[in-house]
Formats: structure tokens, sequence, C-alpha cells
């Protein structure tokens, strides 16, 4: 294990039947410190939630990707627990490749684009963050905002 | 000069007080089968005649604390119980001095801790229910159950048999065995014996008949006071039904029926030249005719006529949560563990460590051992424990642990739970509420993925909620609490647990709930008008809202959402203004789209006139598969509401 990791948090064997869990909620902030026998996650089996506690105490780092509704398999390793003393640990090799990245690049702008919207911008070289609170956004409006700031 | 008469005859004769009540029963239900035959009473009746003595052995033997559950034959356990031939008489003709007001009639009594019901059976989880409340109140009363012999061809009543032995409650069995289950004859429908069934499940068996006064007093008296020690007890009575068993239809031979009633106590001391007879037989007489001429001349029930007035719907903004759904039910569960001692949860593995299948209750079972009941694997039974622990006063909450069981505890919630406060006129309540899972997207199968929640809509006297991932279920669950006049039947899909309730923002658009009880949750754009209106409940409100983001993103639709919290009685008040406007709707729900909530809703919406021009209904085609892409295309999700936005409004 790389410097400073203190513990790996394992997804555990839960079901006879499957070893293909849902991951139903994260509980905890991706980086926080947190204590043992704390709830960090849950998983839910063929006919049961499960809880998945910390087996000490340390600063979480969850595997890059993870989040609510994904499918984990038992003996998967969902976060490590490391030393709070330790800044910017390594952990490029600690994790097993997991799903592709989400884009986010319209995230946190608080606007609904259209499709039809986002290929106008992309056309016209419009860039979105200036439709930042517009809330749903056309293909009519970028085109209005176009013809008004080309004049 | 009664030298003659057999030795149970003169000690009935000696007992001038049983013997007022026997021959009571007796000329009240003659003269009941009389106003039958005249028309005077409607349906039918079906009497004890011949089968007085065990009810009055048995009641007789009672204290005023017991409760008392009786079935489709049970004039003469009322009368044993409340000697008020008057408000049967006037049940029986369906007025409004009747002992139900005329609601009941006569195969629906109700009285303090009394209660009949004609579904045979039914009562007897009913009985354990009111039975369990006795034991954690620590009272000595007992619940007594009579059945026929033709009962013990219902599965409940070997749940309910199995739950009273295995918590020790104070259930006594009555079992008039009269040889005929209707018209079969016991022998033909009863494999093995009763007293096997009762040692079967470790309970205590007495047997007796009618036809030994002595014997049957003697076993009456100490089989109540053995189930008022604490062991359930069943009470086997061989006894004969004289009368047929409704008005008229028997076939049973002439001679048969002589041999018994030259066997029956009460006849052989009518037959009997005896001056306290005959005034006895006049006093009868003349209370029933009197009850017959008040009973007549009382008004009959009116339909309810006050006006309902709805109130207006009022929007508010949707308090921000992030509470994980299943530690908001579990909170809830244990907050009103807490504050109500009559509290009570009842189900399968619901207690501690174990918490239930979907782990809500979790530690509760330690936190409250004697009030959090696991059971035995019997729905209908905890269905009906629930309501007999509600009629009792507590506030049960029990847990089917899948929503693909509650059709195994469909009568004790049609026939029993949702029934019992019309036919009281409110004298009974039912604080009763179901929680259970339902829905797929867990590869569960055919039988553990279903929406069954429809088959529950529309059933008079009760309430159906489904919990959203936008509504906490603590508020939602407080809703329900502050509702508990009619039972109800709580819908937790099971892919909300791990959910953090709470409304996610969803740029372009708000979030908006109804003012007041049973919210309905409204996505609505902020600057633009919706063109279509999509409505829905439960977890579909997370497809909806998916669905409503992908049509504006892939064809600039613009929609309007509507999630209902209370799908049964249904209203459609807070979304016809909306559908007024766009005149296009697309309903969603999990369960079949078949006869469902949308077809409920197109329905009410056309009833009040607003304009439709187009409508979809979107629901599961089929039987959920187990394959994880069969059943994703089986059921409604964003792709495919998405998919009929776009359609309709093309």
């Amino acid at each position: 294990m790389a410097d400073g990791i203190i513990a790996q948090i394992v997804v555990p064997q839960l079901d006879a039947n499957t070893d293909e869990y849902h991951l139903a909620d994260l509980s905890v902030q991706d980086h926080s410190v947190v204590k043992a026998r704390d709830c960090v996650a849950v998983v839910e089996t063929s006919k049961s939630v499960f809880e998945i506690e910390t087996p000490s105490s340390g600063r979480i780092y969850f595997a890059p990707g993870f989040g609510r509704g994904q499918a984990v398999r038992a003996g998967q390793v969902l976060a490590v627990l490391v030393d709070p003393a330790v800044s910017n640990p390594d952990l490029s090799t600690t994790f097993q490749p997991v799903s592709e990245e989400s884009d986010s690049s319209l995230a946190g702008l608080g606007a609904t684009f259209s499709n039809a919207a986002l290929r106008r911008l992309r056309e016209l070289e419009i860039p979105p963050e200036l439709f930042r609170g517009k809330g749903l956004v056309r293909a009519a409006d970028v085109e209005a905002y176009f013809k008004e700031h080309r004049r | 000069m009664t030298a003659h008469l057999t030795e149970s005859a003169r000690h009935l004769l000696a007992d001038v007080e049983l013997l007022r009540k026997a021959l009571t029963i007796r000329r009240t239900e003659e003269r009941l089968l009389q106003l039958c035959a005249e028309g005077a009473v409607r349906g039918t009746v079906h009497t004890a005649i011949g089968q007085e003595l065990p009810a009055l052995a048995v009641i007789g033997a009672l204290g005023t604390d017991d409760w008392v559950f009786s079935n489709h034959r049970g004039h003469a356990h009322f009368l044993a119980r409340t000697d008020d031939v008057e408000g049967l008489v006037a049940e029986l003709l369906g007025r409004t001095t009747g002992v139900c007001g005329g609601l009941g009639g006569s195969q629906h009594l109700h009285a303090k801790r009394f209660m009949s019901n004609g579904i045979v059976g039914g009562l007897t989880p009913i009985a354990v229910g009111t039975a369990l409340a006795s034991q954690l109140a620590g009272t000595d009363a007992i619940s007594v159950i009579f059945l026929g012999d033709g009962a013990f061809g219902e599965g409940v009543v070997y749940e309910a048999l199995n739950i009273a032995a295995c918590w020790k409650l104070p259930v006594l069995i009555v079992v008039e065995n009269n040889g005929y289950a209707q018209s079969t004859p016991t022998a033909a429908a009863l494999a093995g014996t009763i007293r096997l069934r009762a040692e079967a499940f470790d309970i205590e068996y007495r047997n007796a008949d009618s036809w030994n006064l002595s014997g049957l007093l003697s076993a009456a008296r100490d089989a109540v006071t053995l189930c008022r020690s604490g062991r359930p007890t069943l009470l086997e009575i061989q006894t004969y039904r004289l009368s047929a068993h409704s008005k008229g239809d028997d076939h049973r031979s002439r001679g048969e029926i002589d041999e018994y009633r030259a066997r029956d106590v009460l006849s052989q001391v009518l037959t009997e030249n005896d001056d306290l007879i005959h005034a006895l037989e006049r006093s009868a007489s003349a209370r029933v005719d009197d009850a017959v001429r008040h009973g007549m001349e009382a008004a009959y029930p009116l339909p309810n006529v006050a006006a309902s007035t709805t109130p207006p719907v009022l929007w508010t903004e949707v308090a921000p949560a992030s509470e994980v759904a299943s530690d908001s039910i579990y909170r809830f569960l244990h907050d009103t563990l807490a504050a109500n001692d009559a509290a009570v949860l009842i189900g399968e593995d619901i207690g501690a460590p174990y918490g239930g299948a979907f782990r809500i209750t979790r530690d509760l079972g330690h936190r409250f051992p004697a009030r959090v009941r696991s059971t035995p694997i019997s729905e209908a039974a905890i269905v009906g424990t629930g309501c007999g622990v509600a009629l009792a006063g507590g506030y049960p909450i029990v847990e089917i642990m899948f929503g693909d069981f509650l059709p195994l505890a469909f009568d004790q919630i049609l026939n029993h739970a949702a029934k019992f406060s019309y036919l009281s006129r409110g004298a009974a309540m039912v604080p009763l509420i179901v929680r259970t899972p339902m829905g797929g997207r867990r590869g569960y199968g055919a039988t553990h993925s279903q929406s069954l929640e429809k088959h529950f809509m529309g059933i008079s006297g009760i309430r159906v909620v489904a919990l959203n991932s936008v509504m906490t279920p603590h508020a939602l669950y407080s809703d329900v609490l502050a509702h508990v006049d009619q039972p109800c039947i709580v819908i937790e899909h099971k892919s909300l647990y791990a959910r953090r309730a709470g409304p996610e923002p969803v740029p372009g658009f708000c979030w908006a709930m109804t003012q007041g009880s049973f919210p309905v949750v409204r996505l609505s754009p902020t600057a633009a008008a919706a063109s279509v209106t999509v409505v829905c409940y439960g977890q579909m409100l997370d497809e909806v809202t998916q669905a409503v983001l992908l049509a504006f993103q892939e064809e600039e639709i613009i929609s309007e959402a509507y999630c209902l919290s209370l799908i049964s009685p249904l209203q459609v008040d807070a979304l016809s203004d909306s559908v007024s406007r766009t005149q296009t709707l697309v309903c969603v729900e999990e369960g079949s789209g078949e006869a469902g909530f949308g077809s409920e809703v197109v329905a009410q919406l056309v009833e009040r006139g607003v304009s439709l021009r187009r409508v979809r209904r979107l629901g599961a085609t089929g039987i959920v598969p187990a394959a994880g892409s069969l059943e994703m295309e089986t059921i409604p999700n964003a792709r495919t509401v998405c998919e009929a936005i776009k359609e309709i409004c093309g």
C-alpha cells in the first residue's frame, strides 16, 4: 500500500447468491475525516441493505468515479483510509480502474441546455457560461443572443 | 313432575336466568326467520337455533373487559353478550335504532368489545390482536373467537393459531362443531380432528357438547380460566343446528333433525307444561313482539349527504432535506414507539438484530422488545393482528416484507380493517398503518418486483399513500399518523430506501408542493409555459424528472410534472389547472397500466370537464422478468417516459 494508507475499505461478501451489489449511497464526504465504525456507504443486496463501516479512523478517499446507483463487486476496494497528517497521498495505483469520467462541464451553470442549443453555441462559438442562471436554454435563445450581440 | 326429563333439562329448568336467556335467543331467531319470510328482513340470516347453550355457557363465564368475536351465525353470541334484542331486531330490519344503525345487518354486529363478521375465520387473527393488546397492557382480559368446524378450511385460522401459541396470547377459540360446513358434512370437509389441530400448535384443548349442560358450563368456565392464565385454549363443543344453514336451505333428513331436536335441552324443557316456562315464554314473545314493533316504527338510515368542500390548492416551497429515506422511516418508527406506549410494530424478521429484510427497523427490537414483534410468515395474520391491536386502542404499524405478499392479506384489509369503522358508525376505529416495499429495478423477478398498489386503490375505508424521493418519509408518515381515522397502506418503493430524500435542483425548473396533508409535489418550468403535463406517484418521480430533462434537451419540449402522495382516494385538483392549459397528459406508473392509476386520473379529469386532446398512459408492459435487460424494458423508465412525451407532443 502507498505511504500513509491505514486501511482499505473493501466491499464484503454479503449474499450467498451473488457477489454483485448495488451501491445505494455514500454516507460521508470524500476526503473527510472519519471515526472507527462510521458508516461510509450503503450497499443493497438481493433482499437487504447493509452499511459498510470504517475499520479505523482516518481520512477517507473513495475510489474515483464511484457514485450512488453503481454496481460494486465483493472484494472491490471502495475506499482507503489515510493518515490525516499525510497531505496529497499518492493513490494512483491503489484503486482498480472504474467507469468513465462524467462530463460536468455544464454543471453549476444554473441552466439546462437543449442539444440544439449546445450545437448552436458551438457553431457560433459562444461560451455556455454566458447563459449562467438562464434556466431552460433553447436554440432560439442562442440565436436571439447571437443576433443581439452581433449588432 | 320432571323426573322424565334428562338431567340437563332439569338443570336448565332450575337455572331460570339461563333458561330466560336461551328462550329469548330462540324466540328472537324464530321471529327473524318469520320476518325474512315476510320480506321485512332483507338479505339473509343464519340462525343458531339449537346452539344457544354453547353461546351462553362461554359468554356467561366472561368478564366485561373480555373481547368476543363471532361469525355469520352470530345472533346467539350477540344476545348472550348484550341481551339487546331490540338492537338486534332493528338492525336486521335495517333501521336507525339497530345496533349498527342498519349498516351491518345480520352478519356484521358491533357492540362494546363484541364484533361479528361474514367472512368465515376472518376475525381469528383480529382476536389474536386484541389479545396481544391485553398482554401488552398487562390486563387479564381474554379474547374469545367463535368458529364453526367449517372455519378450519381457512388458512388464516392456522396462521392465527400459530401466532397465538407462539406468543402465548390469551385467546380462547370456541369451535361450535355442528356437523356441517353449510351443507357439507364435517367428515367430508375436515381431515383429522380438531383436537389434533390444537395439539399441533401446543394449544390447550377442552371439549364439551350441547346436550350435557353441566359439563358444558364446567368446560366453558375451565377454558376461560385456563385462557386467562395466559394459555391459548381451544374449546370444541359438539352441537347441532336445528334450523337451516340460512333461511331455508336444508337438505338434511327430517329424521336426523328430529333426533337432535329430541336431544336438544331447551326443546325438552319447552315441552313441559309448567307455569314458569309459560311465563318465560310469554315474556320472551312479548319482548320480541315489542322489539319488532319498535323496529318497524323506526326510521330507515339515510345517505350521508354532508356537502364535501374541496379546499383551494395552495402551493408552497419544498423544504430542503437531506436524510436517507431508510433513516427517515427508522426515525419515524423510533419516534412513534418512544412517544406512544400503545404503538406496536409487527412484521416478519423485524426484530433486532436482523431489523427487517431492508433493515428499516434495525435495532428497534432491542430498544422496544415487547412492542417490536417478529412474526411467522403469515401476512394475513400480521395484518389481522395489527387490526386487532388497533381495535383495542393501539397504534400498530405492520410491515409486509415485500409488497408482492400484500395480496395474501387482501381479505384482512378489504373485508375487515376497511369496514369496521363504517359498520360500527365510528365506534370501532382502526388506526392501522401497513408499510410495504414495492417495485422493481433490482432483479428480484416476477414475485418480488411488482407494483401492486392499484389493487388496493378504490377501496372504501382505507388510504393508500406512496413515498417519493422529494418528500421526507418522516414528514409523510407524520401525515399518515395524523390521519389514522382510516387504515393506511404506505407504499415504499424499495429503490427509495437508500436515496437521500429532498428536492434536487433542476436548472430551469422549480419544485413546489401543495399545502396541507399528503402533498402533491410539482416540478414546473420557472420561466416558460409547459406544453405537456406528466403525472405520477412514488419512485416514478425520479424517472419522470429525468424524462422531463431529456425531453427538453432532445426536443425542447417543456413539461410540468406532478407526483401524488395520496393515491387512494385519488384527487386530481392539484393538476387539473395544468392539464387544462396543456390539454396533453402523460400518466406514469410502475404497475401495469391497464385499469390503474393513470386510468383513474384520466377518468376524473374528463368527469371534471377538463379538455384532453392527447393522453398516454405508461405502465409495466407485462410480468416483471428477472433479467436486467428485460426488466428495464418492462417497467417505465426515464427513456420510455421521454419517448412518450416526445410522441404525444410530436
